[in-house]
């Protein structure tokens, strides 16, 4: 090891860089298999400060109010993920854990999900007249319009290539890796406390990546940019694409 | 840190002839032994020979303020070298963004290669090695950022694989200066790697390895046989790989002996508690055992500390909730002076198989 050591250590550096190196040129290589162009709405800006000098892009996801995603991650779904749950659940107290596992999911941006969504908060707002916090909810609904992620998630498979097949040619949607959590709940009895089922629910752990680099020139274009203020209205557009490993890239950013 | 294997065993046997030197004036005044004029000068001749020559070869320390010296440096060349290694990601990530990725990449790969070049240019001027240990964790901390920051500015997916190439440098590094500390890391990164393995076997994601520790038993188990089946390796080395092994075990049984709903095997949650709680005492019991046996002090210190804390959870779990407070910690004390008899019992037995 004394006298291999030093280029033993070299090459492994060298290689392991390579290795990565190759990855990205594969990534990245011919057409990308998706460009979108998304909005600050969906892209959070993260730029950095006086120790970081990096910029970076943050995908934001919405989910319908409650604890539902859109669709539910319910157990077909989940089964179909990988998932298996026991025939007899646990004991009421007792606590599963389920591994989370590798996911694709397909993310529609203002698609049939955004207008169910704007749908279902309209309605919501839908108060007898006369009633004092109509203003504010309608006002809420407004910014809403304006200002929310309408990136939501259609669906997941644990096949990328099938999921693609499933939405080819729907350029509002893209798919992106992430890793998927499954939990096993009681369902309880509202009167009497009593346990009279078990619900299964499953949530996006992480997507992957989840921030997403801006390289020079464009990081020049929204550094100065600094953290967006509550509610305003988007200020850039950023073009998004996904090679064949599905690693994104930005290839153009457009202030607004 | 800095110490390397050689030096350390030339430190053990300036440490012994000083032992020596006092037992033979102790036994001098008690007339129990006297050497002759001539053996006397004989003798010291040939000590001072020896500690001369280690102290030229290996800068040993023969004196107990050389000796506080030598900690001392070895306190400030860990935090000198980690200090060193935040400084430099906290530099290049300041500045990072100002730079494009061609030039970004190029020092991120730079950056190991040329904290290598240097410990391997420093390594042969110094015998002491603590420059040397120094470059040697800048390098690997230069690694460990090259990697992370390569799949952040390409948006990588991150990958279990760069826990294989942290550990295959750490260990190329331990064994080419002979260093504990970058061994230490090597096995740490390469039990993460087999366990990140065993978890995507599984159908899961690979960071959720902490979530199955059954997947941490193969790495364990793996470094307890290491010294079993390389005899001949450094005995520092053997008791890192005994060490390190025994904590991967023991901690892995003992998250399975609190939390059984974490286990792969088809088990109620409690009854998988129950389970991994009498395979932990047993393997504690079989570290003690072992300890003795071959006389291996990590094994006795780490299985007795395993060994009472399984107890602990069992009779925690027995009496807790039924019996008076004062009770259970009267038994847990009464318990606690039957163990330190048996210990007693068994150091006097290790004490004799020593002396044989």
């Amino acid at each position: 090891m004394k006298r291999t050591g030093l280029p033993l250590a070299i090459a492994l550096i060298l290689a392991a860089n390579g290795l990565a190196l190759l990855g990205v040129v594969r990534n990245q290589a011919g057409e990308p298999l998706q460009t979108i162009e998304l909005t600050e709405r969906e892209l959070e800006l993260q730029t950095g400060n006086q120790e970081n000098s990096g910029v970076s892009l943050r995908l934001v996801v919405s989910r319908f109010p409650g604890n539902t995603p859109h669709p539910p991650l319910d157990r077909a779904l989940l089964e179909k993920l990988g998932f298996r749950f026991p025939v007899v659940p646990p004991a009421s107290g007792s606590r599963l854990v389920l591994l989370p596992r590798p996911a694709f999911l397909a993310l529609e941006c203002e698609g049939a999900a955004w207008q169910q969504w704007l749908q279902r908060a309209e309605e919501d707002v839908q108060i007898p007249p006369g009633a004092s916090s109509q203003p504010s909810q309608e006002e809420r609904l407004q910014r809403d319009r304006e200002t929310m992620s309408r990136l939501f998630l259609i669906d997941a498979a644990q096949d990328a290539l099938e999921l693609r097949r499933r939405y080819a040619g729907q350029h509002r949607v893209m798919v992106v890796r992430a890793t998927v959590r499954a939990r096993i709940e009681d369902v309880k009895d509202l009167k009497t406390g009593t346990v009279t089922g078990h619900n299964v629910i499953g949530h996006v752990a992480t997507i992957l990546p989840a921030v997403i680099h801006v390289p020079l020139p464009h990081s020049r274009l929204l550094a100065p940019l600094g953290p967006a203020a509550a509610w305003q209205e988007p200020r850039y557009t950023v073009t998004l694409q996904y090679g064949h490993s599905l690693e994104p890239w930005v290839s153009a950013v457009k202030i607004h | 840190m800095a110490e390397t294997t050689g030096k350390r065993a030339a430190q053990r046997r300036v440490d012994r002839i000083h032992a020596f030197r006092r037992e033979l004036e102790q036994l001098s005044r008690e007339g129990a032994l006297e050497l002759t004029d001539e053996q006397q000068t004989n003798l010291e001749a040939h000590l001072e020979s020896t500690l001369a020559g280690l102290a030229a070869r290996y800068d040993v320390d023969i004196s107990d303020s050389q000796k506080r010296i030598s900690l001392a440096m070895r306190i400030a060349s860990t935090l000198g070298g980690l200090a060193i290694c935040a400084a430099v990601f906290l530099f290049f990530y300041r500045y990072w963004g100002l730079l494009h990725t061609p030039v970004q990449v190029g020092i991120l790969i730079l950056v190991p290669i040329a904290a290598l070049i240097a410990a391997e240019a420093v390594s042969r001027r110094e015998k002491t090695l603590y420059y040397t240990s120094l470059l040697v964790l800048l390098a690997l901390a230069g690694f460990v950022m090259n990697l992370v920051m390569l799949g952040y500015i390409f948006n990588i997916a991150p990958t279990p694989a760069a826990f294989l190439a942290w550990g295959a440098l750490a260990w190329i590094l331990a064994y080419r200066f002979r260093l504990l500390l970058p061994l230490a890391a090597a096995l740490i990164a390469l039990v993460i790697y087999t366990a990140s393995l065993g978890v995507t076997f599984a159908g899961g994601f690979w960071d959720a390895s902490p979530e199955r520790p059954e997947t941490y038993l193969p790495g364990g188990l793996a470094l307890l046989a290491v010294p079993l089946l390389w005899r001949r390796s450094d005995e520092d080395f053997r008791f890192i790989y005994r060490t390190l092994g025994l904590l991967f075990v023991g901690l892995a049984l003992l998250v399975l002996a609190v939390a059984g709903q974490l286990t792969f095997l088809p088990l109620a949650g409690q009854t998988a508690a129950d389970f991994y709680q009498a395979v932990g005492l047993a393997a504690a019991a079989a570290a003690i055992w072992a300890g003795v046996r071959y006389r291996l002090s990590e094994c006795i210190n780490l299985g007795s500390a395993f060994f009472a804390v399984y107890l602990f959870i069992r009779l925690y779990q027995w009496w807790w909730d039924w019996m008076p407070r004062y009770l259970f910690f009267l038994i847990i004390g009464l318990i606690a002076l039957v163990l330190m008899a048996i210990f007693h019992r068994l150091r006097r037995r290790t004490g004799r198989a020593e002396a044989a």
